[in-house]
């Protein structure tokens, strides 16, 4: 199910990733502080299974969500779910380097929806044509500085949806696991600057696809 | 790169908050059994996870969450400690078998 050969750069990855989430970033659904889900981890881990369980039901529903924005497909989404709790139990909570447990959960869950995308091959760099490009420079920039329109969860998703795998992989790190245009690049083995121009445009596709459903 | 994709805190914080409410508001329904999956995953991997420590932290580790690691080491210390008290009782002459006549040594003199 999981391809072993890359846990440990990945585990590096997501160390170095996430260890820059010192600042506290609440994501809303537990509602504990970070200090109470690494004591609930330590628990599960050593055979706890009431801790476990409750771990297990308030990280489930946001991960699934992410991989869902991800993959779009559920039962890639419950095949990533379950592999990345399998990290998260082996993992160390030194790889997180003080981030919450919520951001780190999520940090492994985007590196197997990056998996995931590279064997369904739809990570690759060739639907990024000069076609795309040419539509990108044509949008409507005034999308990148308008006021965000508020538009529902579900609209968002399905907005984050119809943005191409690269683009919702770049959105998603920046959004949900805080990483900057460098660590975007690392993950994505692209250029600094290919990053960078990547991230705006999934940005910007985003704003439209949201202005264009906002009523 | 266009002159528009400078960084523009305000919008990308509303679009970042906006995500992350979004994600926030996930349903948890119809993830019972995935959660049911995971939760099985788990118990198989604590189970499994205890006959494969290796080391003195393995051990240690052994030792802290198997009961039935506890009571074999708790029996082989008692047997530890009874086999020292008998080669210890062995080792000790007691006084009586020093007053025994030495049965060959008697013979040896004619006396038997």
């Amino acid at each position: 199910m999981t391809d072993t050969s890359s846990t440990r750069s990945s585990a590096g990855f997501v160390g170095h990733w996430s260890g820059r989430l010192v600042r506290a970033l609440e994501f809303g659904a537990t509602g504990r502080p970070a200090g109470g889900d690494w004591a609930l981890w330590h628990k599960a881990c050593a055979g706890h299974a009431p801790s476990a369980t409750e771990l297990v039901q308030a990280l489930t529903p946001q991960a699934h969500g992410l991989a869902m924005q991800m993959l779009r497909k559920n039962e890639d989404a419950q095949d990533v779910v379950q592999e990345s709790f399998l990290r998260l139990w082996s993992s160390q909570p030194s790889d997180a380097m003080g981030a919450q447990l919520a951001t780190y959960f999520h940090t492994i869950v985007l590196n197997r929806c990056r998996t995931h995308l590279i064997r369904r091959r739809e990570f690759g760099t060739e639907d990024e044509t000069l076609q795309q490009l040419v539509e990108d420079r044509q949008r409507d920039d005034a999308a990148h500085d308008a006021e965000l329109p508020r538009a529902s969860a579900v609209q968002i998703q399905h907005a984050m949806a119809g943005l191409r795998p690269r683009q919702r992989m770049a959105l998603g790190m920046w959004a949900y696991a805080d990483a900057d245009v460098a660590d975007i690049a690392r993950a994505l083995d692209i250029e600094v600057n290919a990053a960078h121009q990547l991230l705006h445009r999934a940005k910007l596709a985003l704003r439209t696809a949201l202005i264009g459903v906002s009523p | 790169m266009t002159s528009k994709q400078g960084p523009t805190p305000g919008t990308d914080a509303q679009l970042r908050q906006a995500l992350r409410a979004s994600l926030g508001q996930s349903p948890a329904d119809g993830l019972n059994d995935l959660q049911a999956r995971v939760m099985a995953q788990w118990t198989l991997r604590t189970a499994s996870a205890e006959p494969v420590a290796g080391g003195t932290g393995g051990v240690l580790q052994l030792g802290l969450y198997s009961v039935r690691v506890q009571v074999v080491l708790l029996a082989l210390v008692l047997v530890a400690v009874l086999g020292w008290q008998s080669l210890r009782n062995h080792a000790d002459t007691s006084p009586d078998d020093l007053l025994e006549p030495d049965v060959l040594a008697l013979m040896a003199l004619g006396e038997l």
